[in-house]
């Protein structure tokens, strides 16, 4: 997981200032404020990033940051298989990798965080936790080492006002970036959704990504 | 109160990111990555900061005002709860006063935690007869952007702590010529 930008606006917090009657004179004056500022883990950070804890290979690591993970150390995709991780919005643009033993689950909001772990179907989500509106910008780049024929497709979701939208997809062969920037309100959130056909894969096929976000205020 | 949680569930900063609160527009693009510090710290704000458009006129975390009738040195500082940070992590109070002569009166900040080469003009922000400084004018006011860079820390970590503004001929002000 690459870093994480955000630009947060609060306006004014504190007007320190020294008013006395008078000539307003004084010698010296203090004023001392607290400030609270935690380390979370993503999924409790004012830019969430929550895993689906139904989805194998999407986790939170040790460190509190997301990760997926799928072969390496932890269980991966089986050669000659079909995996989908996370619902995806539409089948449109998917058949040919997922060809015609494999149909794709869809949902019709997968990002959906109304409510929580109950409500997501996306692998894994974006979702704006602070009080304010973020313009949010989400930096996806993948890289494949593929020897044998494995293909892949990810989707990328949105969850606004209640209605889930396809963003974007990306599908094999990758060499581009995708970026997506989507203003959610507080509670609104993007996801990530993927699918890998090794029907015609071998086992030292291997895909590795980055997913980058910033936000701002708006 | 500087307070990194949220009424949205956000209840602080993610690992490995950076947070900034208000915008750093107005520093002029040489000087902003000499500050803070006398020499500067490194790395600097400019090599930090993720939003060096905005105003920070208009986007700020806060502002201090000097609302007697005539000039005063003010000194902000930040002592944090648990020192040091954890490798990799800093936090910046970077300050904008646009009545100051030049650059260098107008751009103060302090650093705190993960920073090479910190030193008495870096500890604190001064606005005050100092080198590169200058008392804030009666009426006047500074602004302040909170910059938050977080590295690999552990969560739970706390970088909270308290925020201090003095005024006038305070006994604890900072003389940072006097560490020159």
């Amino acid at each position: 997981m690459n870093r994480r930008d955000v630009v947060v606006g609060l306006g004014a917090i504190v007007g320190t200032g020294a008013t006395a009657s008078g000539t307003g004179a004084f010698g010296a004056a203090e004023v001392s404020r607290q400030a609270e500022i935690d380390i979370v883990d993503d999924s409790d950070g004012l830019v969430g990033l929550v895993a689906n804890e139904a989805i194998a290979g999407v986790q939170m690591d040790s460190g509190g940051e997301l990760t997926v993970s799928i072969g390496d150390d932890d269980p991966g995709v089986n050669v000659s298989s079909v995996y989908q991780f996370g619902a995806f919005v539409t089948d449109d643009g998917v058949e040919d990798i997922t060809g015609d033993t494999f149909s794709v689950v869809t949902e019709g909001d997968p990002s959906d965080m109304s409510e929580g772990q109950d409500s997501l179907e996306s692998a894994f989500a974006v979702v704006n936790q602070s009080a304010e509106d973020l313009s949010v910008t989400v930096d996806f780049r993948l890289n494949d080492d593929i020897d044998g024929g494995t293909e892949y497709a990810f989707e990328l979701q949105s969850s606004q006002s209640g209605n889930g939208t396809r963003e974007g997809l990306a599908t094999s062969p990758i060499t581009t970036t995708d970026q997506l920037t989507a203003q959610l309100a507080t509670g609104e959130s993007i996801g990530v959704s993927f699918v890998i056909n090794a029907l015609e894969g071998v086992v030292t096929d291997e895909i590795s990504g980055s997913l980058s976000v910033s936000a701002t205020a708006v | 109160m500087i307070d990194f949680s949220s009424t949205g569930g956000g209840e602080g900063v993610n690992p490995n990111s950076t947070y900034q609160v208000g915008g750093l527009g107005e520093f002029d693009s040489q000087n902003i990555d000499l500050v803070p510090g006398d020499p500067t710290v490194k790395p600097p704000v400019g090599q930090v900061a993720i939003d060096t458009a905005t105003h920070i006129s208009s986007e700020y975390a806060f502002k201090v005002m000097n609302q007697t009738d005539s000039p005063k040195a003010i000194e902000v500082t930040y002592n944090a709860n648990e020192e040091p940070f954890p490798d990799g992590t800093r936090l910046f109070l970077v300050a904008y006063y646009p009545e100051g002569d030049d650059n260098s009166e107008q751009e103060e900040g302090l650093a705190v935690g993960a920073v090479a080469d910190s030193n008495a003009k870096s500890a604190s922000i001064i606005f005050d007869d100092q080198q590169y400084s200058t008392p804030i004018g009666s009426g006047k006011q500074f602004y302040v952007t909170i910059l938050v860079d977080v590295g690999g820390a552990d969560t739970s970590t706390d970088l909270g702590g308290t925020l201090t503004v003095r005024a006038g001929s305070h006994d604890d002000f900072t003389n940072a010529d006097a560490e020159t």
